[in-house]
């Protein structure tokens, strides 16, 4: 059942990549783009649908097991057999990968739906399709795959998808830059994963989840294995995180890959592919939780990341890239919990992201779709009236996304900024808080810009504005009660006492088996309680909306009059110019390289390629001398025959 | 030998049996029929070969000896006799619908391939000089009719005779080597030569070189290659497809088993000949079929190269190599698949009595039959060696057992020559996908496209689990290597 899980998108890509998007359809077939499209969307989703039921259906086996025996393997074949090295295509079904299965899976079927509206008239339809459906492909070998080769097989594959689906507009070759920008920036990470996996297979002599993992956590093993050999492995594969899930200093991609279609934003970009990094890490807790420096390595670029990003969001004018910062400052988050051992955390706050993100994704969308290709929020304003749907359904994911008490992403933020708190990284929690505002800030900003006040829409888009299609509102409804009701499956232990109810964090103890923790002595005292760090979060959040309701709604002139103080001009433009990191980037690495390119690309065309002619016309020469042998007269032959043998019979004889 | 030896041993030859009753039931019928119905003797033909397929499966997990010790019912005679009932059957199916098109006779050329096939099958299992003889002729006389089989045309003529004349010679030597052999050792028998072989004596190494030279001409190695591409190219689309697969495998088999059943001391000496010849082989292939015009003519010289390629796998057999001797059986297989393949696509892309030969005949092949045109870039995939094909892991094998057995320098001519063989394989498709010329296909037809159909699907599905037909061909290599 696992393998057609995973099989099922493949099918589908193959069906719309190599039947539909290659035009071979229409030679064999004909028929009109109608029933064609038709087609591919019932292929593209049906498949998806395929792999979400299966994995609810696996999903509900695994719950009714033990909760320490809740694996379920299926192996397929040797992949790879080569000396002591040997892989094994073998998938594995526990907690941690089931949660991601199921998020994958049902996030993916709901913007595949919201895909047939918002693609319908694009003319790769069935192109697009067959790229999203691999991608799902690539995500589900990577989430379920049971060795180190099989993930990096998915998350190489997610990459790919990534690229193509970024460049999906390739004509347009500033998109198509944005998604070599992404490829070239992975490849770095990919570089420290794979090295990881190298170290891995050197020191455990497998790369089999359990085999590694076994050892890892074996303390007569660990006795012999230097600590600092852990650290480092850590630190590879937190590199290879890194780039996938756009942490500093890799996170420059990010914002750039928003160049694709908007559900592919919305899917790729915030919901599943950039959330791989915090899965691999919660999926190797071993390492981490027995490597102090990779914790603290592993907050503080996190708690960084979340800061840095937050605080560019805020001026950013386009929708796309608002949301883009978001998602980087939100995966800020979830590495924290990840640093600091919270793994439950940190994958609840993943799921909890994957509903908001993807609803703010696609309502944004909607509202691009609605407004015929606008993304600059200038442009906007008041859409409220005309869009009343998505302005309504934006507006749940910015509360839940704020943080607004009893949201999902109440919840999930409540957990991390505890889990910090407790573990004594008290710098980090405070970041976190600040964050926390930053983040109620930059939402509420791009919701009162975009659907409120007066209409700033020019009168000629204003005639054509329209709600969208059924296919695309029914996606963004779902989203908006899953992000309400989403973090109830995760209510904190200390608040679901209150009403009564001892155990209230099913996800955490659905979690826990999963993964690799020890018992942590606590620190720091419990000055406050958990209470208070619940209020102080929530207050951090109301102070940024009410700066945001403040300065946008109220008094939009004392904003303006501000931004004329030198101060905070300066400070306007470092944060408009994203701390100018893109520059930095260029000067550093893009320009030299360039260069280098430049010189090596001469070097190429003169010294090598001249090399190859070389060979190449020698190559013709001795043919051409050859075929003169080849004179097609039968004597000729026949003596070269004799000679032939004379030469063979000698040789032999003489050597003897 | 006694009147029971001979009823035993002919009760074990039933493959052979079976495929020359069909040829002699073809022969009969042929004039009793008349018109159109004479093609339906195709079926006849088709039955005949599975049911040699079928019996022949006896011989994959038993060993007999039949005919007092003159044949060797193994696993590794097993073993080849697919790859012959294998290639002739689907050489059978793409002849019909190719006959029609060159207005051939059918009946009789069906069982001229049944023969030939009889005759290799009986050369896979000789296992003394006389048996080997006799199938040697039986597999190559046919062959020679058929290559000359459309007497319309000059080309398909002259190959016949040349085929014919410069065959003779081979047999000659070939017999000649026989004879100083039998005249040094007083035996025929292949294991008795064994025993008694003494490389001081110049009769056993003068007979030895004469005989595998007799092979090699065959194999159509050098320096005994050059009537490969006149002969390739004149033969009919189809009867070289046939010769090039069966035929081929036909001499390795019992180049193999001459070599390690009869010959097997004389190594050193005997090893470095061979590797020259391997090296010769490929690169003279590889070079000969850059300068093609005609695709037919280029396939012809490929197949010297892949000659060069399979014999890579005997030189590590010789070093003592287990696993080489398993890769030269597997190359052997694979080759059948993918050669055949590209031969019938240019067979069902020939039209009005004209074969498909030059680059330009297939251009367009794309926009026009897609389909065609995604099983020939299957097929030339895999001859160049291509990941996933069949072609990719024969050639992986063959080069891992030459590393193997430390012949570093022929694994990377090996490599070299592969490098340059995508350079004419992939022209092709230059010229199918992205030919601008103005080319007539013809319509479809059911019985080729089937063949190819299954062509393709089995160079691609045994290039990805190369694992299982992988076992096969070491389990034949296990059960025949001396211990």
């Amino acid at each position: 059942m696992l393998a057609w899980l995973v099989l099922a998108p493949l099918i589908g890509s193959v069906i719309n990549g190599l039947l539909f998007a290659s035009g071979f359809w229409k030679k064999l077939i004909g028929g009109d783009d109608r029933t064609e499209r038709r087609i591919v969307s019932f292929v593209g989703c049906g498949v998806i649908l395929i792999s979400a039921i299966l994995t609810s259906i696996l999903f509900f086996r695994l719950f009714s097991l033990d909760p320490i025996q809740r694996q379920i393997f299926e192996e397929l074949f040797v992949w790879i057999s080569s000396g002591d090295f040997s892989v094994k295509i073998e998938f594995l079904f526990d907690s941690l990968s089931c949660v991601m299965a199921l998020v994958v899976t049902w996030i993916s079927l709901i913007i595949h739906v919201f895909s047939i509206g918002y693609m319908h008239e694009d003319r790769s339809y069935s192109r697009y399709f067959a790229y999203l459906n691999i991608f799902v492909f690539f995500m589900l070998i990577l989430i379920l795959g049971n060795s180190f080769p099989l993930m990096f097989v998915g998350w190489e594959g997610v990459g790919l998808a990534s690229y193509l689906l970024i460049g999906f507009w390739y004509e347009d070759k500033e998109k198509a830059s944005a998604g070599r920008k992404a490829f070239v920036v992975n490849r770095i990470g990919d570089f420290g994963f794979i090295l990881g996996i190298f170290l891995i297979f050197f020191i455990f002599g497998s790369t089999n989840f359990q085999e590694v993992f076994g050892k890892a956590s074996d303390p007569s093993f660990m006795n012999v294995v230097p600590g600092v050999v852990i650290t480092i492995i850590a630190l590879l594969l937190f590199v290879g995180a890194v780039g996938k899930s756009a942490q500093f200093p890799l996170y420059v991609w990010l914002p750039d890959a928003m160049a694709g279609p908007i559900p592919v934003s919305a899917l790729i970009h915030a919901a599943t592919m950039v959330t791989a990094g915090a899965y691999m890490i919660a999926r190797c807790s071993v390492f981490y939780t027995q490597s102090h420096t990779a914790q603290i390595v592993v907050v503080s670029i996190a708690a960084f990341t979340a800061l840095l990003a937050a605080t560019i969001a805020i001026t950013q004018n386009d929708i796309k890239k608002v949301l883009a910062y978001s998602t980087i400052s939100q995966l800020g988050y979830m590495f924290m919990a990840l640093g600091v051992g919270a793994y439950a955390a940190g994958m609840f706050h993943l799921v909890t992201h994957a509903f908001f993100k993807a609803l703010l994704f696609l309502g944004s969308g909607s509202v691009i779709h609605a407004l015929g290709g606008e993304q600059d929020i200038r442009n906007m304003g008041g859409l409220r009236k005309f869009i009343p749907l998505t302005s309504f359904t934006f507006l749940i994911g910015t509360l839940a996304i704020t943080g607004i008490p009893f949201l999902s992403g109440f919840f999930s933020k409540d957990e991390i900024l505890g889990s910090l708190y407790e573990s004594g990284y008290v710098i980090h929690w405070i970041v976190a808080l600040m964050t926390v505002c930053l983040t109620a800030l930059y939402m509420i900003r791009l919701y009162i810009v975009t659907f409120e006040g007066r209409t700033r829409v020019s009168n000629n888009v204003k005639s054509h504005i329209h709600e969208s299609p059924l296919s695309m509102t029914i996606p963004l409804l779902i989203l908006a009660v899953l992000s309400i009701f989403g973090g109830y499956i995760g209510v904190p232990d200390f608040m679901g006492k209150v009403i009564g109810i001892a155990h209230s964090n099913v996800f955490k103890d659905f979690i826990m088996p999963s993964v690799f923790v020890k018992e942590t002595v606590t620190s720091v005292p419990h000055l406050f309680g958990h209470w208070s760090i619940t209020v102080l979060s929530i207050i951090s959040a109301f102070i940024g909306v009410l700066i945001a309701i403040y300065f946008y709604a109220i008094k939009p002139s004392i904003r303006e009059s501000l931004i004329k103080v030198p101060i905070f001009s300066f400070l306007y433009s470092f944060s408009y110019r994203k701390w100018f990191v893109d520059e930095a980037f260029d000067t550093i690495f893009v320009r030299p390289f360039n260069a280098l390119a430049v010189e090596s690309g001469k070097f190429d065309l003169k010294r090598i390629d001249g090399a190859v002619n070389g060979i190449s016309e020698v190559v013709v020469k001795a043919a051409t001398l050859m075929r003169s042998a080849q004179s097609g007269l039968l004597r000729l032959y026949a003596a070269f025959m004799a000679l032939g043998v004379l030469a063979i019979l000698l040789y032999i004889i003489y050597s003897a | 030998m006694s009147i029971s030896e001979i009823l035993r041993s002919t009760l074990l030859i039933g493959p052979e049996i079976s495929l020359i009753l069909t040829g002699i039931i073809l022969i009969i019928f042929d004039p009793l029929i008349n018109g159109k119905r004479k093609n339906e003797l195709f079926w006849i033909v088709l039955i005949g070969l599975v049911i040699a397929f079928l019996l022949n499966l006896e011989r994959l997990h038993t060993e007999a000896s039949a005919f007092s010790g003159a044949l060797s019912l193994d696993v590794f005679s097993g073993y080849f006799n697919v790859i012959f009932i294998i290639s002739s059957f689907f050489a059978v199916i793409l002849s019909r619908e190719y006959l029609i098109t060159m207005n051939l006779k059918s009946n009789e050329y069906y069982a001229l391939i049944l023969f030939s096939t009889s005759g290799m099958m009986m050369l896979s299992s000789a296992k003394e000089f006389m048996s080997i003889f006799l199938g040697f002729e039986i597999m190559s006389i046919s062959v020679y009719i058929l290559s000359g089989f459309n007497r319309e045309s000059i080309r398909s003529t002259e190959a016949g005779i040349k085929y014919l004349i410069l065959g003779g010679f081979s047999s000659a030597i070939l017999l000649y080597g026989i004879a100083l052999i039998y005249g040094a050792s007083g035996t025929i028998f292949l294991d008795e030569i064994t025993s008694k072989f003494d490389v001081q004596n110049p009769l056993y190494l003068a007979g030895s070189a004469l005989i595998i030279t007799g092979f090699i001409f065959k194999i159509g190695a050098f320096p005994l290659h050059q009537w490969v591409p006149d002969i390739y190219e004149g033969a009919p689309m189809t009867v070289t497809g046939f010769m090039s697969v069966g035929v081929k495998a036909a001499a390795f088999a019992i180049l193999l088993r001459v070599l390690l059943e009869g010959v097997y001391q004389m190594d050193a000496n005997l090893i470095y000949v061979l590797w020259l010849i391997s090296a010769f082989t490929m690169t003279i292939g590889n070079l000969g079929a850059i300068v093609q015009k005609s695709i037919k003519r280029m396939l012809a010289y490929s197949s010297i190269a892949h000659a060069g390629y399979a014999l890579i796998g005997v030189v590590a057999t010789l070093r003592g190599e287990e696993i080489g001797l398993s890769s030269v059986l597997y190359y052997l297989f694979a080759y059948t698949f993918m050669n055949l393949g590209a031969f019938g696509v240019l067979a069902y892309l020939s039209r009005d009595g004209k074969e498909c030969d030059n680059y330009e005949d297939v251009s367009g092949l794309w926009s026009k039959k897609p389909l065609i045109a995604i099983a020939l870039s299957i097929f030339l995939f895999s001859l160049a060696g291509l990941p996933p094909t069949i072609g990719f892991f024969a050639k992986y094998r063959v080069f891992l057992s030459a590393i193997k057995a430390d012949f570093y320098w022929l694994a990377i001519i090996g490599i070299l020559n592969s490098v340059i063989s995508a350079y004419y394989y992939l022209r092709v498709l230059v010229y199918a996908y992205m030919g601008e010329e103005e080319v007539k296909f013809p319509s479809f037809k059911p019985a080729s496209a089937f063949a190819i159909t299954v062509l393709t699907i089995a160079t691609l599905i045994l290039g990805i689990f190369p694992f299982y037909s992988w076992d096969f061909a070491l389990k034949a290599a296990a059960s025949f290597l001396p211990n």
